[in-house]
């Protein structure tokens, strides 16, 4: 009658069955592949709702330009060489990295980032040629603000804009060898913002001032005194006029220094609210802004242009990512080799003008950054938390909970089960008893009797691990007690009968009879007390501080810290989840069995 | 006549010594243990329920001004008492909690365990696989979840509005209403896989005689489940229940991680009776509220675990 007979549509039903489930398995595991995934998302990523890794940002950061090519440098540590007749890339070397900076020398390249450190990259090929890692470990590259760099003689300085650090690092130019690193005299909330060198100076722009050092001994020659609004900024850029006149770009205006005398000359605004970059050619003083370009003349104070729209006008249309959004730029560097001027602007377009008054005759666009995908998020993590100490305090705790909690529960659940002694079924109820009591019932009287044999006798239990570890013990035995009845149950009495047939004594029969016989359940309890361990928040909350602290309390005064660092929010998560999980997958077989066995016979 | 007694009682006691000599060494450590962190603890417990413990009079230890019940006046009654406020939606919230994700964890299990019962290729690893959400810590689970139910950046939301176009707007998950279902889903994917696991093994002890019996007689796969297989491993589901009942009111972790870690309050819907104690003893430090919230939470407790066993004998006794 029916095309389908019994067993095709128990085929088909099994089917639909399996694909239901498959579909269940995969929305259940979501949530821990997501919080891998985003533990090592960029955090921007995540706070703007991008559900993939976007791509590094490509803005210029600067132009240099050849007889006949120009460099660009962009954000995401990538430098790429054009033809200036052709337009086309003649050479591109990338350095993945984040707070790139670069100093163009005659032969030489360096580019430097908080991430991977410094590079000297040769001119001609655009190779590597030497590297070294950034001297500065142990902190959250989060933490980095500017890097600067400059090149001279055969040193090459290195500094970092990082509270508290107040160090140039100097290398060997040829090999980026560490030679020495020079202290500098800052106040203590000082930045290094920018380096400087010229014929006979090295000038450290900072936050508050502008420092002269002897080029080789280092020494202090002259320091002028900006003020402390510019806590924010500082000097950005250091540029030189002639002779000891000095320009210094800060955030919001432009000062004129004469080195020589130490004073400042001149403050200027120009009413514009943020200076990117500057740049002088002869008299004139090309400011770039955001919104254009303006030139003045720095003698007469003269405007001779301002052109704010030009390059909305000529970074329209950017492609920022893959996704086909597109969106007008910022202007953010400006060069030029005196026949024609150049114009870097934010996600890689450089605009090409004739005239600085007149529309870009060409442009070009960078390709697209790598991928931001940050595995540096648990570098990070363990730069900005003593992880280590919280995963060895967590390890100590459930470690000798399990082991304490085994030994207990083994002995007493033997007894249980083979001893019909009075007192017996007292102890059997009162051990389920115990599970029904909240925990904070324990917590509290736990709490101010620590607190109170610490008035007493001086000796703290509080902050211990053999405290905890003790606590521990005695609430996880009661549910280890009721898994392992079932399985000295199911050992049969008769072998231990006969073995005490045969002479043995009541000891003698536990520890090489039964004892050997229930291992695998010992075993699964004592994972399980393992995971409970590793899992307990409430009690080590209370009764842990300082250095006994455990992974779950750990993580939430992390987590208290950087309210919005969900990346390295997830990363501690996945840190805390992994050996757990591990465990379990390793010995799942055991876990399932010993569980099992107690549900299904108790 | 009344030393004789006395001897005899002696004499069993050293006879039932020489006899259980080795179980009492055994369960010894155990004892103590259990005597100095469970008995004491809680006889103290229920005393300081009694006394005016709070910050002020911590230094007196058992020494602090007995009230009598004005605790429990103050946590329960009392509209001038800073205790009070928010007690009735922990209450409300615990049982909504509780209920819901007994239920909820206990029918997912039972389902995919039957799915699971199916023999197929790679069931073992599909087990280990469902079985990851379980390891999962319950600190961790909180944070992940308040993390994936952010109003803006949550996935969740995202999947649900920006993905399937199933809502018009992006909720807010963790405040308002919502938060009962930003708590409850998060603890029903946490403890689950237990419930299957349980469920799984107990489906496994079913004879196949019953169900061969069952598809002579012509019995729908839905009345072969109601009335063999239900009925048949209504002991695991019921020790199941317990264990629910008891845990999901004792909950605590998820909730107190899931907002501002701790410091946070959960919102009027998201409150539980462990978080509202915990914040009245250790961030308000007044023990004696929080001893006699519990006390009344061990009470509750207490009725319903003797309601459930009396139920428990009776299906024991048909089986």
């Amino acid at each position: 009658m029916s095309f389908i007979n019994y067993y095709q549509k128990e085929k088909i039903l099994r089917r639909i069955f399996l694909t239901l489930m498959f579909l269940f398995l995969v929305i259940n595991s979501f949530p821990i592949f997501w919080m891998g995934f985003c533990s090592i998302k960029n955090n921007n990523d995540i706070l703007s709702g991008n559900v993939g890794f976007s791509k590094a940002r490509t803005d210029v950061i600067g132009m240099e330009v050849d007889e006949d090519s120009i460099y660009v440098f962009s954000q995401d540590g990538a430098i790429s060489e054009y033809d200036l007749k052709t337009k086309e890339a003649i050479g591109r070397v990338k350095v993945r990295g984040r707070d790139v900076n670069y100093y163009f020398g005659n032969e030489n390249i360096y580019l430097v980032n908080s991430t991977k450190g410094i590079f000297k990259i040769n001119r001609e090929n655009l190779k590597i040629e030497a590297k070294t890692p950034n001297p500065i470990t142990g902190v959250d590259t989060n933490r980095f603000g500017n890097t600067s760099v400059v090149a001279y003689d055969d040193v090459v300085i290195f500094s970092v804009e990082l509270r508290g650090m107040h160090k140039l690092f100097i290398y060997d130019n040829e090999t980026l060898e560490l030679k020495r690193t020079v202290r500098l005299p800052m106040d203590s909330d000082g930045l290094i913002k920018s380096l400087y060198v010229n014929d006979d100076s090295l000038f450290v722009g900072t936050n508050k001032d502008i420092i002269a050092l002897d080029k080789k001994t280092f020494i202090e020659k002259n320091k002028i005194y900006l003020g402390d609004n510019y806590y924010a900024a500082g000097v950005q850029q250091i540029e030189r006029i002639v002779g000891n006149e000095m320009i210094l770009l800060v955030n919001n205006g432009v000062y004129f220094i004469d080195i020589a005398a130490g004073a400042v000359i001149a403050k200027k605004d120009y009413g514009i609210n943020l200076f990117e970059d500057i740049m002088i050619k002869g008299a004139n003083l090309y400011i770039v802004s955001p919104l254009g370009v303006k030139v003045v003349n720095m003698f007469t104070e003269e405007e001779i242009l301002n052109n704010d729209t030009l390059v909305r006008e000529l970074a329209d249309g950017v492609k920022v990512n893959l996704k086909s959004d597109y969106t007008s730029s910022e202007a953010t560097r400006i060069a030029t080799n005196g026949y024609e001027y150049y114009i870097g602007s934010s996600y890689g377009r450089v605009s090409f003008l004739k005239d600085i008054a007149a529309k870009p005759y060409d442009s070009i666009q960078l390709p697209l950054g790598h991928r931001l995908i940050m595995f540096q998020n648990y570098a990070d993590l363990w730069k900005n938390i003593d992880f280590g100490l919280y995963l060895k305090n967590s390890l100590i705790i459930s470690g000798f909970t399990m082991l304490f909690a085994m030994i207990l529960a083994t002995l007493a659940s033997y007894s249980l089960v083979r001893f019909s002694f009075p007192g017996n079924k007292f102890f059997g109820v009162s051990i389920l008893a115990t599970q029904m009591i909240p925990q904070i019932m324990y917590l509290i009287p736990i709490f101010i009797m620590f607190k109170w044999v610490n008035d007493v006798t001086g000796i703290s239990v509080k902050g211990t691990h053999a405290g905890l570890v003790f606590i521990y013990t005695a609430f996880f035995v009661p549910f280890s007690i009721w898994i392992l009845r079932s399985f000295f149950a199911s050992i049969p009495v008769e072998l231990e009968e006969s073995a005490r047939v045969d002479g043995c004594n009541a000891l003698q029969v536990f520890l090489k009879i039964t004892l050997p016989l229930a291992v695998p359940g010992i075993v699964a309890t004592g994972i399980y007390i393992f995971l409970m361990a590793w899992d307990e928040l409430m009690f080590a909350w209370v009764l842990t501080e300082g250095t006994t602290l455990t992974i779950p309390i750990g993580i939430r005064l992390f987590v208290g810290n950087y309210q919005n660092r969900y990346d390295l929010m997830m990363a501690a998560a996945t840190v805390a989840t992994m050996p757990v999980l591990i465990l379990f997958f390793l010995l799942q077989k055991h876990i399932v069995k010993g569980l099992t066995a107690g549900a299904v016979k108790g | 006549m009344e030393a004789q007694v006395t001897r005899t009682k002696l004499q069993s006691i050293k006879y039932y010594y020489s006899k259980y000599k080795i179980a009492y060494y055994f369960i010894l450590p155990t004892a103590i243990a259990m005597l100095l962190m469970h008995f004491i603890p809680i006889v103290q417990g229920f005393y300081m329920s009694l006394l005016r413990l709070n910050n002020f009079t911590l230094n007196q230890y058992l020494g602090a001004p007995f009230v009598g019940f004005g605790n429990f006046y103050d946590v329960m009654i009392n509209p001038a008492s800073p205790m009070r406020i928010g007690i009735y939606d922990a209450i409300r919230n615990t049982v909504i909690y509780s209920f819901l994700v007994t239920i909820g964890q206990t029918a997912v299990g039972m389902i995919v365990a039957l799915m699971m019962n199916y023999d197929f290729k790679g069931r073992g690893l599909v087990r280990t696989l469902f079985m990851f959400s379980w390891i999962v810590p319950t600190y961790v689970t909180g944070i992940l979840w308040g993390f994936m139910f952010q109003q803006s950046i949550g996935i969740v939301n995202i999947i649900l509005v920006d993905w399937l176009h199933l809502l018009s707007s992006k909720p807010f998950w963790l405040v308002g209403m919502n938060t009962i279902w930003a708590i409850i889903i998060p603890t029903i994917w946490r403890f689950w896989p237990f419930s299957m696991l349980m469920l799984l093994a107990g489906l496994q002890n079913v004879p196949q005689s019953l169900y061969d019996a069952a598809k002579i007689d012509g019995a729908s796969k839905w009345k072969t489940f109601w009335k063999i297989t239900w009925p048949m491993m209504s002991p695991v589901w019921m020790i199941l229940v317990l264990f629910g009942m008891i845990y999901n009111t004792y909950s605590f972790n998820i909730v107190i991680m899931m907002f501002g870690n701790g410091a946070g309050f959960p919102g009027r819907w998201g409150d539980l009776m462990m978080t509202n104690i915990f914040r009245n003893s250790f961030m308000r430090w007044d023990f004696g509220a929080g001893a006699a919230t519990s006390v009344l939470l061990l009470i509750v407790m207490v009725i319903l675990v003797n309601f459930w066993y009396k139920h428990y004998k009776k299906t024991e006794e048909i089986f």
